[in-house]
């Protein structure tokens, strides 16, 4: 006979403060965290620093503690929560599965309701992110400014570090900036029409950082002949959800829920693998029962989770053929964490790089490591993050092979910063640019 | 914890290396294990010399702290005292060096078990103590508990592959230890010590060639006792397995639940059997493995085809513990440890215990060395349960040790499991226990109150509910240890204790026969009211210049055999016995000692006769007699334990200065030695400036504080020129 499962008590008699009943689904997943230890040194933030604290473990314990209240200042755990990579590994290597990057999600909008996230992620979160006609102007100069090399002066005099350490991290890491985002290039695409094959979904990164990846994606769908367009997608939510802003994550997801019901039997496609898992867990924006409609939601969520792809997953699905890949090229392949763990995706990546004859691929070392770059984490613990960057570039200049790919814009923005850091010349690349190079002779 | 003491840890390591915020504390106040305390400030140092630094500090201040690894143990080990500091030991991560040739590596404590692997893949070595929680555990901590893991049954545990380290002492200063050196074996001492000697801030371990060949086995039996025959049968033929592993229905259902390792359902048992080494000779072994399993009833034989179905049933071994833990809040992990022969009966009794007290319990077993685990599920949250779970594997652990077990056969003792000792050690052993702790901690700050039973149990316990910490004052815990005895030179001892009879029985000179034990007894309080030396006969006498007046003893009347287990390939035998003689009696059922050297066995070990094959490996049980006439025991009739400290180490190549071995478990082997002897160059002594010297000091006055016996070894100058 199995042994059943204790029955975790009835929380109401616990002297916790629980009240809502996500708190409550919350806190039974911070029950199952035996304190065994088994995730901590799989933990990139507790690799970089040492500090239990900044494990999967002291996080949900440290959770916990706050939910039971008997942490007086819950803030005082705010940097556990804060540090957090949401990569998920830790998950992957827990027996009991604690949700920790889910629960990390919840525990910042627990603390930081009276916190406040980075200013600049709270302005753009609730006003930009919603409204594309705004953000675009916006990222514009901020971007122009860059490419002017204002930036460059700002940051010299320290002016960007007094207003905002975490701005000028992120100046420092984008070395290059597009004048023209993915939706003024991609113009000549087709709104999808209502009975397309395939939605691409334009994701914030290869929309305003790197248009070069979503225009290389439309390539690759032109080239393989399926009919597909785009719909007015705003951002999927995923910085929301990051830091904590779930009301601001769901409101996303509505406003895209809707528009992608437009097209009931697309495939949505996205080439960037962070929000591809957002997009697929949709679903968990709403769980909470006392949301109103949340359970008419969750099902328009579903339907939509079931229908997106990520873009290796896609290829490999379909059967996608290269041949016109015939350079001789040897690539290392970085897994975005939430191609990894939100999705777990590792092997189609690797199967369809392996499949092609010019191409020799090497698995990376510690492959199952996160980058460091977690979206918005880079500029928001640019330490930490640093730490883990530089761990992970050793790691891919150790495959001496002439590039690494990825499937997700802040991975590869942070690993073209890596290798720079490291002073090596080897070449990180989207997987659409180094499946569909540009044209030379266009 | 003051203020100004955390300020002057900041200076000293940089205020980026402590922390001190109530979350902070509440974070490090748990390990795996049921037990917490609230610490008063956290370090984490990055170099040795910052632990020293750190060290120092909190001995000027009288801070008790504690080491702290991954924080995986089960016992309690890296709870601190509440208000005291914890070193965590994360951040010195560093492998500083691998020697492919002389096979060994240099690490840093807070390596990480599983990295450490990784690392020696490419030289095509491994380091063989794999704990199935090697993902997360670190080699200090690994070192700290002495850990096993499921491929030890072949290989050794931590103690094995230890071959010396560097320690920063609880005064502070730095002492650095092999097991090369000549005095006693340190090294030995400092793992599983729980970090209460000293903090290991270097480990150099040994390393094995990767085997040729794997084969992995998972065979399923209608009952435990079948399973356990198989084992005992698969021994008995000469195969050594690396891996022997029990896993009963209970454990095989919660795993197969989550992990889908493949395992079969509804059987009573399950054995994971695993051989390595030469392909030729891994093939042979294979077949006899399926006849053995089958003629006892095992079916539904699999054999992994390749690396990744060898790695599936792996995980489902590893995931036994994790996928009990699943189905509650709390996982109490049971680590008792009986001959292997009498795991049947453990597994009942154990069985009953939980059945009577309704608790859900999974059971694995390392069966090859008679290592079991009960992992009884609850609810930390609700007092009543968790003060019944643990009676319960006290409870448990009673068991093992009345079959002639010890309470910990990997995981060891901290606060969980302390009183417990006072099952396996009698009074005296104890005392011997308590005076080491003292000789190196005469403050009782580094990691006090584990792994000793104290007089009485202060409250420990971290109250869920509240976030004040408790002010303990470190003498709170050190009033409890016993006062240290004088430690005066031979001339001080006082008279009180000896027996005078026993004086007027000594001859003035020449060679004293002993009878039996309690003669040697009377013999030693006599010689000791005496003050007169006392040697061993084939010891003091090739090597050592004898003073007139000295006692010789020869012992070579002792001669019983107290008990030999054939099944379990132990032999317990007093030792006065030549090698031939022992060879005469074991021969027969072609079971071997892999131990060489002339004169009587006592002789061998006190003087340490073969450097290889290692001695040290082989003793798993040892008898002396002190100079105070008192008998101690260390160690038990089992391949693994790490219950107390392994005292018996010190004894091998002591030359008899520290009492007289009478009697020792050996461990037997089915096949002759396959490595040539190396014979110990003797007699041993150290040179030059030696900061050893002072430890060796202490060691021998725990034992001989009087200093009688072979008093000419002082480990301080030659003696005799080689
Ligand atoms: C899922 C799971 C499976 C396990 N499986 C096994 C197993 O198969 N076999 C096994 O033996 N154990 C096992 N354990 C127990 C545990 O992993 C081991 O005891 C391990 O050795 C602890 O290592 P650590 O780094 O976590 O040390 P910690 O728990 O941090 O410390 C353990 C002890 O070592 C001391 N210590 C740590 N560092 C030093 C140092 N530098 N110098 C001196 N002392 C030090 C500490 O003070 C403490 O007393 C398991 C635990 C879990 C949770
Ligand atoms: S999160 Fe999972 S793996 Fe980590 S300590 Fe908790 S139970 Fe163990
Ligand atoms: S999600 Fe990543 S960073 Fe966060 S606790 Fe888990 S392993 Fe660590």
């Amino acid at each position: 006979m199995p042994v059943e499962p204790i029955r975790f008590p009835d929380i109401q008699t616990h002297p916790a403060v629980l009240t809502k009943s996500i708190d409550k689904a919350h806190y039974e997943d911070t029950l199952h965290c035996n304190r065994c230890g088994f995730c901590t040194s799989s933990c990139p933030t507790y690799i970089a620093t040492g500090d239990e604290g900044l494990s999967p473990r002291g996080r949900n314990q440290a959770f916990r503690a706050v939910l039971e209240g008997r942490l007086k200042d819950p803030a005082e755990a705010e940097r556990f929560f804060s540090t957090c990579l949401m990569c998920g590994i830790c998950t992957s290597v827990c027996f009991s599965e604690v949700p920790t990057a889910e629960l990390m999600s919840a525990a910042r909008g627990t603390v930081m309701g009276k916190q406040g996230e980075p200013w600049f992620l709270k302005i753009s979160l609730r006003f930009f992110l919603p409204r594309p006609g705004l953000l675009e102007p916006m990222l514009k100069i901020l971007f122009i400014g860059k490419r002017i090399g204002l930036s460059g002066v700002l940051n010299r005099i320290g002016f960007l570090r007094l207003i905002s350490s975490q701005l000028s991290a992120a100046d420092e890491m984008v070395d290059s900036v597009p004048v023209r985002f993915l939706r003024d290039r991609v113009r000549p695409y087709p709104p999808a029409a209502r009975d397309a094959d395939v939605i691409h979904f334009l994701a914030c990164g290869p929309n305003y950082l790197k248009p070069e990846v979503g225009e290389a994606t439309a390539r690759i769908l032109k080239r393989a002949g399926v009919r597909f367009g785009y719909v007015k997608n705003v951002c999927c939510g995923l910085p929301g959800t990051t830091y904590g802003d779930l009301p601001a994550a769901r409101a996303l997801a509505q406003k895209n829920i809707e528009l992608l019901e437009d097209h009931p039997n697309a495939v949505i496609l996205l080439d960037d693998s962070s929000c591809a898992a957002s997009v697929k867990d949709y679903p968990a924006l709403f769980r909470d029962q006392e949301l109103p409609s949340g359970d008419d939601w969750r099902r328009r969520a579903e339907a939509v989770s079931r229908r997106t792809r990520d873009l290796s997953e896609w290829l490999v699905e379909k059967g996608i053929q290269f041949p016109h890949l015939t350079e001789t090229t040897s690539v290392t392949y970085h897994d975005p964490c939430k191609a990894r763990y939100a999705q777990k995706i590792v092997h189609p990546p690797r199967a369809l790089l392996s499949s092609l004859p010019a191409v020799s691929f090497r698995e990376l070392p510690e492959a199952e490591q996160c980058c460091g770059a977690g979206g918005t984490y880079c500029f928001a613990q640019p330490e930490i993050s640093r730490a883990v960057l530089d761990r992970k570039a050793g790691n891919v200049i150790s495959t001496k092979t002439d590039g690494v790919l990825t499937s997700s814009v802040s991975c590869l923005l942070q690993l073209q910063f890596g290798l720079r850091r490291l002073g090596s010349a080897m070449r990180a690349l989207h997987l659409s640019e180094f499946l569909s190079p540009p044209d030379k002779n266009r | 914890m003051n203020t100004h003491f955390v300020k002057r840890l900041q200076k000293e390591i940089g205020k980026g290396n402590v922390l001190d915020s109530p979350a902070s504390l509440l974070i490090y106040s748990y390990d795996s294990g049921v037990d917490k305390a609230l610490p008063g400030a956290v370090v984490l140092p990055q170099t040795a010399s910052q632990v020293a630094a750190v060290v120092g500090l909190a001995r000027r201040e009288g801070i008790p702290f504690v080491a702290r690894g991954a924080g995986t143990n089960l016992c309690g080990c890296t709870i601190p005292v509440p208000g005291g500091l914890v070193i965590h030991l994360s951040r010195m991560d560093r492998v500083l060096k691998v020697d492919a040739h002389r096979r060994r590596a240099v690490v840093e404590p807070g390596v990480v078990n599983l990295r450490l692997q990784k690392v020696l893949v490419p030289y095509g070595l491994t380091y063989a103590p794999d704990p199935a929680s090697q993902k997360a555990c670190t080699l200090g901590g690994n070192a700290g508990t002495n850990a096993g893991g499921p491929h030890c049954l072949k290989h050794g545990i931590t103690t094995h592959h230890v071959t010396g380290c560097e320690v920063v002492l609880p005064d502070g200063t730095f002492l650095r230890t092999s097991i090369d050196d000549p005095g006693y074996d340190l090294t030995g001492l400092f793992v599983g010590a729980e970090g209460t000697l000293g903090i290991i801030t270097q480990i150099e371990v040994g390393l094995l060639p990767l085997p040729e060949d794997v084969r992995t086995f998972l065979v399923s039996y209608p009952s435990i006792e079948a399973a356990v025959q198989s084992v005992t049968d698969i021994i008995s033929s000469g195969i050594v397995p690396t891996a022997l592993e029990l896993m009963d229905r209970v454990t095989v259902e919660a795993v197969e639940e989550f992990v889908h390792a493949g395992y079969p359902r509804g059987v009573e048992a399950v054995l994971l059997i695993e051989v390595d080494g030469p392909k030729e000779r891994i093939r042979r072994e294979s077949e006899k493995l399926r006849e053995l399993c089958q003629k006892n009833g095992g079916g539904d034989i699999r054999e992994a085809q390749n690396e990744r179905e060898r790695e599936k049933l792996w995980e489902g071994r590893r995931g036994s513990y994790p996928a009990m833990a699943r189905l509650a809040p709390n996982v109490l992990v049971e680590d008792g440890v009986v001959p292997r022969t009498r795991l049947p009966e453990a597994v009942k009794r154990i069985r009953a215990i939980a059945a009577r007290e309704g608790i859900r319990m999974g059971l694995i077993a390392h069966a090859g060395d008679g290592n079991l685990h009960p992992n009884m599920i609850f609810d930390e949250r609700n007092p009543e349960e968790t003060r019944l779970v643990r009676a319960a594997g006290y409870e448990m652990m009673k068991v093992c040790v009345e079959l002639g077990g010890s309470i910990s056969g990997e995981h060891g003792i901290g606060i969980d499991k302390r009183e417990a000792m006072r099952w396996l050690f009698t009074p005296q052993t104890l005392t011997v226990f308590r005076k080491i702790k003292t000789a190196f901690d005469p403050d009782n700050l580094c990691n006090p109150d584990k792994l000793i039973p104290v007089a009485e149990q202060p409250g420990r316990g971290l109250d869920h509910g509240s976030l004040a910490v408790p002010v303990a004052a470190p003498s709170q815990s050190s009033g409890t240890l016993e006062a240290p005895e004088a430690r005066g030179a031979p001339s001080q001892s006082s008279g009180t204790l000896e027996a005078p009879e026993a004086r007027n029985e000594l001859p003035d000179s020449g060679v004293l026969p002993i009878q039996n034990v309690e003669h040697l007894q009377r013999v030693l309080r006599g010689a000791r009211a005496a003050g007169r030396a006392v040697f061993l006969k084939g010891l003091g006498t090739k090597g050592f210049p004898i003073p007139s007046g000295a006692l010789i003893l020869a012992l070579d009347g002792l001669k019983s055999v107290v008990d030999y287990d054939k099944e379990n390939f132990t032999l317990s035998v007093q030792c006065g016995w030549t090698l031939p003689e022992l060879g005469a009696l074991i021969g027969p059922h072609s079971q071997f000692l892999h131990i060489d050297g002339g004169g009587t066995l006592g002789g061998i070990l006190s003087a340490r006769a073969s450097l290889k094959p290692r001695l040290r490996d082989q003793v798993i049980g040892m008898k002396c007699v002190l100079s105070d006439g008192q008998l101690v025991e260390f160690g038990a009739k089992v391949m693994k334990n790490v219950a107390g400290y392994d005292a018996a180490k010190l004894f091998l190549g002591a030359w008899g200065s520290l009492g007289v071995i009478t009697e020792v478990t050996l461990r037997l082997f089915p096949f002759p030695p396959e490595e040539p002897f190396v014979k110990n160059p003797r007699p041993e002594t150290s040179r030059g400036e030696d900061p050893r010297r002072a430890i060796y000091q202490k060691i021998k006055n725990i034992f001989d504080p009087a200093g009688i016996m072979n008093p000419t070894i002082k480990w301080e100058e030659p003696t005799v020129a080689r």
